[in-house]
């Protein structure tokens, strides 16, 4: 035990000392709240109620502005055609409705080649919809006739059938997997530094005449690494979580959306990003251990990092999500985090995951030992 | 006292994709190093001294035969012989990103050294070595014959009774071997027992007591340097070897 405390002292000490890795290793998580806040900002400038712009011949009582104004269209006075067609071509406007003098004809210009012209086209329709209704009813309050008798004939109301939010989805999937890949980064690094890097250095000769077993030796590496991942990971989970709760709080389009954090969802994170940390470590040691150099080392890990942008695919996609799903390592820690913080999580799933880790943690560092048994893995050129 | 009975080193090689060749590196070697001796061993590269060494100071396991340190056997007793000796060699190189107080220090704590213990000694190696301008300053930025101290240094931490000591001087200046071939005499004169290898055949001369001769994995001769000369009528060990590599040839 002590042997291990002391080789894990001495890797902390190596990557706290490595500005580079350490700014590195840090970078990840941060980028996490960056990037949600920048979505956030995003989604909230494109829903904002932008009034689009469109030319027209006849003067625009009240009603009628305000109706515009309901469908997103702000309407311009022109004189004439000729003068909206101007207007048109400079960019003024981005189409324009030709009242025809002395009925209630009215012809629209589009262009449908751009996304604002095709809104602006629907955007016209439901206007002069809104406006004819409009005419109607005042009609038939002339006439005498219940309009909302008339007008009301049918009832309804929109029910979202998987309770999801895109935005929301894409967030959490960017976000947690952003958390998974941060612990890939760190472990791959330190377990880099820890036995490629030694061995190319040739640190790794002195410390094995050291009265250390390479089975202690590996494990003080091993857990060091799960350490830092797991330091990296809480990091970005505090910071997902604080910048979620800001978005809530300041961004409107938020409001009303399926985003659950207490106590029980924090803790079992917790777990999670444990069990990834045990589990990315020592794939990472496993991977690196068969390396003899930094570069061999470093594209040896980007199979890893490969492997975390799976889930995020898997759920951009939309593809359903199986129970044994939870099974596969890496795609469950992603998927738990994100279904604990949308409120979705079961105890199954969980439990799956964590037993499944504990199969996998032990597998690997059964291959681990071994391999630092082997001459020829410790000392093969 | 060290002792080596028929050990014998054996790899494989692949020569192809499928097949693979056996072949030994150390074949049946035995000696023995007493306290307050030098051993040297000695020969070309690829010789066997590597392996050996390495198999001396439990890095790597023997195929077959058996060390023998103070009675312990190393199946049994590893850790307790690895307490027993220092081990240096060319490839061995110190952590870089830490102070020489630091890594003797974490030396210190893997030999189990207790910390007051510890404290005296490193005060002692500090000014045994000359280290006191540098002990604080990372080992990447000491110079060469800075960080041969620091090497040596860190082997006298657990206060060894053996040392093992692979081609050190290789590839040094005339003073950074100077400093390790003298450190090798006062350790000597302070009763260690000592095993040296090295393809400088002048060197060994000059500080070994006994000399083996390792040619191909197998011991050519194994004497008194004195007695080396004698017998193979020559002058120095380097005619000494090539007599005896004729001859086995």
């Amino acid at each position: 035990m002590r042997e291990i405390l002391i080789t894990i002292k001495k890797e902390l000490r190596s990557i706290f000392r490595d500005k580079k890795t350490f700014i590195t290793l840090l970078l990840f998580p941060i980028l996490i709240p960056a990037m949600i806040f920048l979505y956030a900002y995003m989604y909230e400038e494109e829903s904002k109620d932008d009034l689009y712009s469109i030319g027209v011949n006849y003067s625009l009582n009240q009603n009628e502005i305000s109706l515009m104004n309901n469908a997103h269209l702000k309407g311009k006075y022109y004189k004439s055609k000729k003068e909206m067609e101007r207007a048109y071509s400079k960019g003024d406007i981005l189409g324009y409705i030709e009242k025809k003098k002395n009925n209630n004809y009215y012809v629209v210009y589009t262009n449908e080649d751009s996304s604002d012209g095709m809104k602006v086209r629907s955007y016209v329709t439901a206007y002069l919809e809104g406006y004819n209704t409009y005419l109607a009813k005042v009609y038939l309050i002339g006439e005498n006739v219940d309009v909302k008798k008339t007008f009301d004939q049918v009832q309804y109301k929109i029910v979202d059938l998987d309770g999801e939010n895109f935005l929301l989805n894409l967030m959490f999937t960017i976000a947690f997997t952003y958390i998974v890949m941060s612990i890939v980064i760190t472990t791959t690094n330190m377990a880099t530094n820890a036995t490629a890097v030694e061995r190319e250095n040739g640190t790794l000769e002195t410390i094995l005449t050291f009265p250390i077993s390479s089975r202690c030796l590996i494990l003080g590496k091993y857990l060091a690494t799960v350490i830092m991942g797991f330091l990296s990971s809480l990091i970005g989970l505090i910071l997902t979580i604080g910048s979620l709760e800001f978005v809530k709080r300041y961004f409107s389009f938020f409001e009303g959306l399926s985003y659950h954090v207490g106590l029980s969802s924090i803790l079992i994170s917790f777990v999670i990003i444990i069990m990834a940390s045990l589990f990315i470590g020592g794939l990472s040691i496993l991977l690196t251990s068969f390396t003899k150099s930094y570069k061999e080392a470093q594209s040896v890990s980007s199979i890893l990092n490969i492997l975390t942008i799976i889930p995020m695919m898997i759920s951009l996609v939309g593809v359903s999500i199986q129970k044994w799903f939870y099974l596969i390592p890496i795609f469950n820690y992603t998927q738990c985090l994100m279904d604990i913080f949308s409120g979705k999580f079961h105890v199954i799933e969980i439990f799956m995951l964590i037993i499944s880790s504990i199969c996998y943690v032990v597998i690997i560092l059964f291959y681990i030992v071994k391999q630092y048994r082997s001459e020829k893995v410790l000392f093969g050129k | 006292m060290i002792e080596v009975k028929h050990i014998s080193k054996e790899f494989e090689k692949k020569i192809s994709k499928k097949e693979t060749v056996s072949f030994y590196a150390d074949k049946d070697l035995s000696f023995t190093l007493k306290e307050g001796e030098i051993l040297g061993i000695l020969g070309p590269n690829g010789a066997g001294k590597t392996t050996l060494l390495r198999m001396l100071s439990g890095l790597m396991e023997s195929s077959s035969g058996k060390i023998f340190v103070d009675g312990m056997e190393y199946s049994s007793h590893k850790k307790d012989i690895q307490r027993k000796i220092a081990f240096l060699s060319g490839s061995t190189k110190l952590y870089k990103d830490i102070s020489p107080l630091e890594l003797l220090q974490m030396c210190g704590e893997y030999y189990g050294v207790e910390k007051d213990v510890l404290e005296k000694r490193i005060q002692m190696i500090v000014k045994r070595f000359r280290m006191e301008e540098f002990l604080y300053q990372r080992i990447e930025n000491l110079s060469t014959g800075q960080y041969q101290r620091v090497s040596i240094a860190r082997c006298l931490v657990h206060d060894p009774k053996y040392y093992i000591f692979d081609e050190v001087t290789s590839g040094l200046d005339v003073i950074s071997s100077q400093i390790i071939l003298d450190f090798i005499k006062e350790e000597k004169k302070r009763g260690k027992g000592i095993i040296y290898s090295t393809h400088y055949m002048e060197e060994a001369e000059n500080i070994c007591d006994d000399v083996l001769f390792l040619y191909h994995g197998n011991i050519l001769m194994l004497d008194k340097a004195k007695n080396i000369l004698k017998k193979t009528k020559t002058s120095n060990l380097r005619e000494a070897f090539f007599a005896l590599m004729d001859g086995d040839m």
